[in-house]
């Protein structure tokens, strides 16, 4: 740990910019030099201002570095403060607080920021700064530079067991760095918990040889729902080759087919064609394209834009037929009824023109991994657009999501009226997604407030092909 | 770090660092020269290398005197972390983006 103490005044902020910037080299991070140095002045000078006010004390600064930060640490023992984050950043000049925007630069440019109490020791304003890709790239290799003959013998693809949890970590951490959304997935506990509860149903190719883990897929049920969606897929490198990704994938819809789900979805990225080539090969579905949907990471060790937020198709696979009846909107049937032909799913449409109930059932959720807004539409009735709009309203501007998906139930009454009221409201067809909300078959439709530049987007089967280029045009007139 | 020059707008150009040590006399070479303000104000930040907050309430208060005077204020080459901080604080809310 590195260590610098000086006195309250501003004065000395120059010699705080100068370990910060003899630190970032000595540690390698110079790629995030220019943030640790921004938030290493703001939180100076805002303890400057609100804990000492002016008065004469001592501020110790620590350095210190771990497998996955750069933690930079203020102990002061001024005033007690409180210290509470901006929730948004201005709109309008009007709006721009003078007294929260060292706060607010360092909620954006640093990782965390923890504010802990030591009592009559002082006070911590601790900030972490996830350690740049490059280093958690380096480390990997490293790593994995150990050489053994892997043998397709050796594996047994194998349900979970608790035992694994840390290594299920380990690998998803070396395959994706930090840059999956799903942050359970780097806390084994969790992984344990979700298992337990049946959110999360893992597979692993099993080394029997080695006593390690070769791979890993996985089901994820939040709300318990008949279809799961799948994927945190890796294999390890050092057992590439030997078809590991397609065997626990088998498995995985195998187990799916026991615990008696509808279906399995899948939302393979579009900035390679591996997953999506997986998907087809397995007899997956593309049922719709997703713009935006993913956050925006840099997938390790794929080549991948990282200006904007990703896209991904989505497949959907039937595991269980039933029959159902359907009420599609009319300018979007030739394209539903194909995907339904493609699915082999049974249907039957309605197309009766009764008035819909007066009251529906409208709900909504904001995931802040994906930074998606979601709003449910379970029951049909003449008020649904009212609090669509409401929620609408909230996950974009509240809760800035970038992305919201609109989901409205197809089994339940005529959604004619519905769909032209969100298509006025700028929302595009996305996809269709049977048994997906409360087991009933749903339309999703997309709001993407900035447009994709879909030069990027790599499709791999030609039916995938022609879906994306009807969501495309269909996002072209609204955006 | 600071000049001030009249030309069909004002041109604010900030250079190198604008920080805390910096911030308060910038403010001050804005309150001095940035009068009678009858064009528009383009700040550029084209040689910027780094500001912190301290530096943008210096931005603000060009913005300011835009405002009440009825005129626009740009920002002109803002690249980097320097356009990111502009971004996530707000400021490109109400900070026109010129070429």
């Amino acid at each position: 740990m590195l260590k610098l103490i000086i006195p309250s005044y501003k004065k000395f902020l120059p010699l705080l910019n100068s370990f910060i910037n003899v630190s970032s080299e000595v540690f390698d991070v110079r790629q995030i030099q220019d943030k640790i140095e921004l938030c290493a002045e703001e939180a100076f000078i805002y303890l400057l201002r609100n804990s000492y006010r002016d008065e004469e004390g001592d501020i110790e600064i620590s350095i210190e570095v771990n497998e996955r930060y750069f933690i930079l640490s203020f102990i002061d023992s001024g005033l007690p403060i409180e210290i509470a984050f901006p929730q948004t950043a201005a709109e309008g000049i009007q709006s721009i607080d003078t007294q929260t925007l060292e706060l607010l630069l360092i909620k954006k440019f640093s990782h965390m920021a923890e504010w802990i109490n030591h009592g009559k020791a002082g006070r911590e304003f601790k900030l972490y700064f996830e350690l740049p890709q490059q280093a958690i790239y380096t480390l990997t290799e490293i790593e994995e530079s150990e050489h053994f003959e892997v043998s397709a013998d050796d594996i047994e693809i194998k349900p979970f067991e608790k035992r694994w949890a840390t290594e299920i970590s380990q690998i998803i951490y070396k395959a994706y760095g930090y840059s999956y959304p799903n942050e359970d997935l780097y806390f084994p506990e969790r992984i344990i918990a979700l298992n337990e509860s049946g959110q999360l149903v893992s597979v692993v190719a099993y080394d029997t040889k080695r006593d390690r883990i070769a791979g890993h897929y996985a089901l994820e049920r939040e709300s318990l729902g008949s279809v799961a969606e799948i994927g945190q897929a890796v294999v390890v490198p050092s057992y590439r080759g030997l078809g590991l990704m397609k065997k626990i994938r088998k498995k995985t819809q195998e187990i799916g087919k026991e615990l008696g789900l509808e279906g399995i979805m899948s939302k393979p990225v579009t900035v390679h064609l591996f997953s999506q080539k997986t998907n087809e090969v397995l007899g997956a579905v593309p049922v719709g394209m997703g713009f935006g949907v993913s956050p925006v990471k840099k997938f390790k060790k794929i080549e991948a834009d990282s200006s904007q937020r990703g896209s991904c198709m989505y497949y959907y696979l039937p595991l269980k037929n039933r029959k159902r009846v359907l009420w599609v909107p009319q300018r979007h049937k030739q394209v539903i009824e194909s995907i339904y032909t493609d699915l082999k799913l049974d249907y039957a449409l309605k197309e009766e023109d009764d008035r819909p109930r007066e009251n529906g059932t409208v709900q909504s959720a904001y995931s802040p991994d994906f930074e998606v807004g979601s709003i449910y539409v379970t029951a049909i009735g003449e008020d649904n657009i009212r609090y669509i709009k409401e929620a609408f309203f909230n996950l974009l501007f509240r809760m800035k999501a970038e992305v919201v998906l609109l989901y409205i139930v197809m089994e339940d009454f005529n959604i004619e009226t519905l769909i032209s009221q969100v298509e006025d409201e700028k929302f595009f067809f996305s996809a269709i997604l049977p048994s997906f909300v409360e087991g009933k078959d749903v339309l999703v439709y997309e709001f993407l407030p900035k447009d994709i530049d879909e030069s990027k987007v790599e499709i791999y089967a030609d039916r995938a092909k022609e879906l994306v280029h009807y969501v495309s045009n269909e996002k072209r007139k609204a955006v | 770090m600071i000049e001030i020059h009249k030309e069909e707008n004002f041109f604010v150009v900030l250079s190198q660092r604008l920080d805390a040590m910096n911030a308060d006399d910038a403010k001050e070479t804005v309150t001095q020269e940035l009068v009678d303000i009858d064009r528009n104000i383009v700040i550029d930040v084209s040689g910027l290398e780094y500001i912190s907050s301290a530096g943008l309430q210096v931005v603000l208060k060009c913005a300011k005197l835009a405002q009440e005077s009825h005129k626009e204020c740009f920002l002109k080459g803002a690249h980097g972390t320097v356009k990111e901080i502009f971004q996530v604080s707000g400021f490109l809310t109400f900070l026109k983006e010129m070429e």
